[in-house]
């Protein structure tokens, strides 16, 4: 066993971080106060071509490595928490759907090749107001009509909503079936009858974009269905088996710049007259933060190579996600109570990475649906 | 056209202010302590250099032909063309060496250039973050008999003849000259594109890409060759500065501003 990065890794992740230095954190929380997110930074970051690492060039993506993916989702996350969110969705729930679907390479090629280029953007339309983890509460219907299908209905918590070039939209076929009659389609921005709604105000995660997306009567060539009918949910858990390991990716580097964040501050900050960071009982607090972060980053990296080596990945997926934002939660509420005061304070960034962090339990999958998939295999009855 | 780029590798400063940070400021690290320091950092290209790469890429897309880098250095400066070849370049010569002073290394770039490229302009950075001596540039071109300016902030070429743009402290000089030429290239020049992830996927995969000429370096260019330049000893320098700008037009509310941040970081 080699805990040790490739040279391909190592230069992802120096890569990305030399963005995240260089574009992100300039302006990181004017953009949190203002809500606005860093749309020419994003198609700037896209250029490189990141946002197809992990897939084949084949459809158009790089041919790179998974972990190589989640390192760079990482250290963007380290500065600008929203941004890694939009990264992964981008990758892991728009091109992840698409790659892993049964569309053929024609059309995975077609919406893939322009993501992976950094020209278009993608979303993924799952949630509904009715169906959040109870997925089987869709209320969204395609009907087919000739050689397209026509959809009515509406997604909420679209990250990347407003923006998004390419959707894909998860509906029913037959209603009466449920979920057995779930299928998936790419939708186009500028289809007729398809806009966007309400745009959230969040607790946290500001600059990321997150909408309702309305559809009525949109017309959608049945070319672009890319799961068919019964095949659509099965397509929305694979995808968000990527997307997990995406947000856990997301949450690690929350958890990492809040830990530097409190240990520089650590030993600056003079009280009775020597730094606090000589103060034993906050020493403890760091070591066991610490510990949490190395474990977190453990299961973070295996679920990655699972993956990228094509062995079942849902349970270790699951597990990254469940332990690496309870780790982010963890870590970033204590750093803003090394601060002190100034944790609770803005330009400390602390307090952001605190709200951001909250999220990181709750989407694509609440943490609780993260139990119930791990304890699923757990006590699967023979 | 051939437009060839000077690349250094050079250790990252930053990871040596890491493994420094627990040295007093006022202590000096002698010469035998830093190179044993030196080993243990990773390497990176030279920061400087993504500028003048980044203004020959543009060159050759805007003109044609090819950017070949040259470097001089120990086997491990692959890494700092590799990384230029994910940024587009498209082939590089490296000859390995002892570690040798400025002097030497113009020696050794002068030979790769005669013997390796058929240069039209040769770009280089204004400096290595390392040795910082600003010489490098100008030796190579009284080596090559080429002529040389520095602070080049903007390039075009007409009908075989260069025209550019020198910043100064107070104006911009605009100047002709004639190829082959040696410039070393501003930081304000531009802003140097990121590696291509298929390029770093492309050549991390491979210990030495075809595209990059790894070579010894003839024994009798090094062989005897002295240093004119050693260092001794380095002392850290505690110069820690934080500029903050207060935009606003009020002048009472800017002081309103000034006594807070000052309050709020403890100085008052």
């Amino acid at each position: 066993m080699n805990f040790a990065l490739t040279e391909e890794q190592k230069r992802i992740q120096q890569m990305a971080r030399e963005f995240a230095q260089q574009d992100l954190a300039p302006g990181v929380i004017e953009r949190d106060i203002n809500s606005t997110f860093p749309l020419e930074q994003f198609y700037k970051f896209g250029k490189t071509g990141i946002y197809g690492l992990p897939f084949s060039p084949e459809v158009g993506g790089q041919g790179g490595s998974y972990l190589s993916y989640i390192l760079a989702v990482e250290e963007v996350s380290k500065v600008e928490g929203s941004f890694g969110i939009a990264f992964s969705v981008n990758t892991s729930l728009f091109c992840g759907s698409v790659d892993l679907s049964s569309a053929s390479d024609e059309i995975k090629k077609k919406y893939i090749a322009p993501v992976a280029a950094g020209e278009k953007i993608g979303s993924f339309g799952l949630t509904e107001p009715d169906a959040g983890s109870d997925a089987a509460g869709q209320k969204t219907v395609a009907v087919k009509d000739g050689d397209h299908y026509v959809l009515n209905g509406s997604k909420c918590f679209n990250t990347n909503g407003p923006f998004a070039d390419y959707t894909v939209i998860y509906c029913l076929t037959d209603p009466a079936l449920g979920i057995k009659g779930m299928a998936a389609f790419v939708v186009e921005k500028g289809t007729p009858g398809f806009s966007v709604g309400k745009i959230e105000d969040k607790m946290g995660i500001h600059s990321a974009e997150v909408s309702d997306l309305i559809l009525e009567n949109v017309r959608v060539p049945a070319e672009n269905m890319i799961a068919k009918p019964g095949e659509g949910f099965k397509l929305a858990m694979k995808a968000l088996d990527g997307g997990r390991i995406g947000v856990a990716a997301q949450a690690l580097g929350i958890a990492k710049a809040a830990f530097e964040i409190a240990r520089d501050y650590m030993m600056e900050r003079e009280q009775f007259g020597k730094p606090i960071a000589f103060q034993q009982y906050l020493q403890f607090t760091m070591a066991q933060l610490q510990t949490e972060i190395e474990a977190a980053e453990g299961l973070l990296y295996k679920a990655a190579i699972k993956k990228e080596m094509g062995e079942p990945y849902t349970i270790p997926a699951a597990m990254a996600k469940l332990y690496c934002s309870d780790v982010a939660m963890k870590v970033t509420s204590e750093a803003v109570q090394m601060l002190g005061g100034n944790g609770y304070m803005r330009e400390y960034h602390v307090e952001r990475m605190m709200r951001d962090a909250k999220i990181t339990q709750i989407y694509e999958g609440t943490n609780e649906i993260q139990k119930l998939v791990i304890a699923g295999q757990l006590f699967r009855r023979k | 056209m051939q437009f060839v780029v000077c690349i250094k590798q050079v250790r990252d400063v930053a990871a040596i202010s890491e493994m420094l940070s627990h040295t007093p400021h006022s202590v000096a690290i002698k010469a035998e302590e830093m190179i044993d320091l030196l080993e243990k950092t990773p390497g990176m290209m030279n920061p400087e250099d993504k500028h003048a790469l980044e203004a020959a890429l543009q060159l050759r897309d805007a003109f044609g032909g090819e950017v070949v880098c040259v470097s001089v250095g120990r086997e491990d400066a692959i890494g700092a063309l590799k990384k230029a070849m994910a940024m587009g370049a498209d082939r590089a010569e490296l000859w390995t060496t002892q570690e040798l002073d400025v002097s030497g290394s113009a020696d050794v770039l002068a030979t790769i250039v005669k013997e390796r490229t058929q240069a039209d302009l040769i770009l280089c950075a204004e400096l290595s973050v390392d040795a910082s001596t600003h010489q490098l540039p100008a030796l190579l071109a009284s080596r090559l008999g080429m002529p040389y300016l520095n602070g080049i902030c903007d390039i075009s070429i007409e009908d075989q003849k260069l025209r550019v743009r020198r910043k100064l402290p107070e104006e911009i000089a605009l100047y002709r000259l004639s190829l082959p030429a040696v410039l070393s290239i501003s930081p304000h020049a531009n802003e140097p594109r990121y590696p291509s992830v298929m390029g770093i996927v492309r050549f991390s995969g491979e210990k030495i890409p075809a595209q990059i000429r790894v070579e010894a370096a003839p024994e009798e260019m090094i062989k005897g060759k002295f240093f004119f330049t050693k260092t001794q000893e380095w002392t850290l320098l505690d110069n820690e500065r934080d500029i903050e700008w207060i935009a606003c037009e009020d002048a009472d509310e800017k002081a309103d501003q000034l006594l807070k941040k000052l309050n709020r970081r403890g100085i008052l």
